[in-house]
């Protein structure tokens, strides 16, 4: 048995998943989302009503959709979740540091190209590592975990943009890949030196999963208060903010939409913040309302 | 009824319903309905934030059931945690409506 198609339904489902940050739990709160207004619409139908009329009845009775996504946000895990960021990244950074190590003691293979390649990679990561903790050390002193009332909104990620440092560490890394492999198949003179090989080897991937694995802990970088808007950790008061522009763009099929904010002498206070279309929807009435 | 009133009582209710049997969403608004005899009404979307953050917090556990004939459901069934987190927080219910219910009397 398939669920009953119609705009409005769609539209109350994308707007309650769009602030769902995971499309695994976003997935499972749709399809129960769609039973239940099914489930309603078939009552209602069953009770007398014409179908276009059991739809909008049936969503109406299910609630204001805006605020039924915002309520799926958990927002003390998301205080808990620089922790984890934190955790993932110092992780990686030892995983590199064991590989390193390895590589020192094992001294079978061809160190110089190894040294070559290698190391140069591994500082650069390193250092990319240490610099994305140093810029969350900065956001420590900020407002945005000491806020006292929850947000009102929080504007995540345009999802289809991709992080530079995962192209930039992509197309670095996996080179180094395939270097490693050709050089424990090739150089390796014993069983043991195999398996150190095969511990480096290890250690690198371990590296590059918990460097991965930890950014789904970052924490989002704008959030709408009452009073104001948390941006990068920053608090910025409605009070220094005097206007509101939008510029439209458009990335891959998808309207992407720069949000823009001016002070008193129309000098912009922030670098364009990036919004999805779908979520621009619901940032601009609330911008609307608040500035 | 008051929405405030309601908002700190529904985690109880559900705990309390499932700690019957197992449930889905609608089967669960419906019963909250009957049993309060229509005091208890709410916009029924709001049910489940409510279910996957007791969900989050180990209280209760859902699984999906096929049947024969129809769609399938999420439903959702208590756990050892969730009954002891019933048991307190109905504690907390009674000796707050105990004396809420003595000041207004007194009051009267």
């Amino acid at each position: 048995m398939t669920y009953i198609k119609d705009k409005r339904i769609e539209r109350f489902i994308e707007l309650v998943t769009m602030q769902v940050h995971t499309q695994a739990e976003a997935q499972h709160i749709e399809e129960e989302l769609r039973e239940h207004i099914q489930c309603l619409v078939e009552d209602y139908v069953e009770g007398g009503y014409g179908p276009d009329e059991a739809i909008g009845k049936a969503l109406f009775q299910m609630g204001d959709p805006s605020e039924i996504g915002f309520s799926f946000t958990d927002y003390d895990l998301m205080k808990k979740r620089r922790y984890m960021l934190w955790g993932f990244k110092v992780l990686s950074v030892l995983s590199m540091l064991a590989m390193m190590g390895l590589m020192i003691m094992g001294q079978g293979f061809d160190s110089e190209t190894t040294s070559l390649f290698v190391l140069p990679l591994v500082v650069f990561f390193i250092i990319t590592q240490l610099s994305g903790t140093a810029s969350l050390m900065a956001d420590r002193s900020a407002k945005l975990f000491d806020l006292d009332s929850r947000p009102l909104l929080i504007i995540w990620p345009v999802k289809s943009t991709i992080r530079w440092e995962y192209i930039v560490i992509g197309a670095l890394f996996s080179p180094v890949v395939f270097i490693f492999m050709f050089l424990f198949a090739y150089e390796a003179r014993s069983a043991t030196e195999l398996v150190a090989g095969f511990m480096t080897f290890g250690a690198f991937l371990a590296a590059i999963f918990f460097f991965f694995y930890g950014e789904k802990f970052r924490i989002p970088k704008y959030i709408i208060v009452e009073d104001g808007l948390v941006i990068k950790g920053k608090f910025l008061s409605w009070a220094t903010i005097m206007d509101v522009q939008w510029r439209k763009e458009h990335r891959k099929n998808e309207a992407v939409y720069k949000l823009v904010l001016r002070n008193g002498l129309g000098m912009p206070v922030t670098s364009g913040i990036p919004v999805s279309g779908k979520q621009q929807s619901l940032v601009a009435p609330l911008l609307r309302k608040l500035v | 009824m008051n929405k405030e009133l309601l908002k700190g009582t529904t985690e109880l209710m559900i705990l309390n319903m499932l700690k019957r049997e197992p449930m889905y969403g609608y089967g669960m608004i419906k019963n909250f309905e009957l049993m309060s005899k229509g005091t208890f009404q709410f916009k029924e979307g709001t049910l489940y934030p409510i279910l996957h953050a007791l969900e989050k917090k180990g209280h209760i556990q859902s699984y999906w059931e096929q049947p024969e004939t129809g769609r399938k459901r999420k439903y959702y069934r208590i756990t050892e945690g969730g009954l002891g987190a019933l048991e307190t927080k109905a504690e907390e219910w009674k000796l707050f409506s105990g004396a809420l219910n003595g000041l207004l009397g007194s009051e009267a």
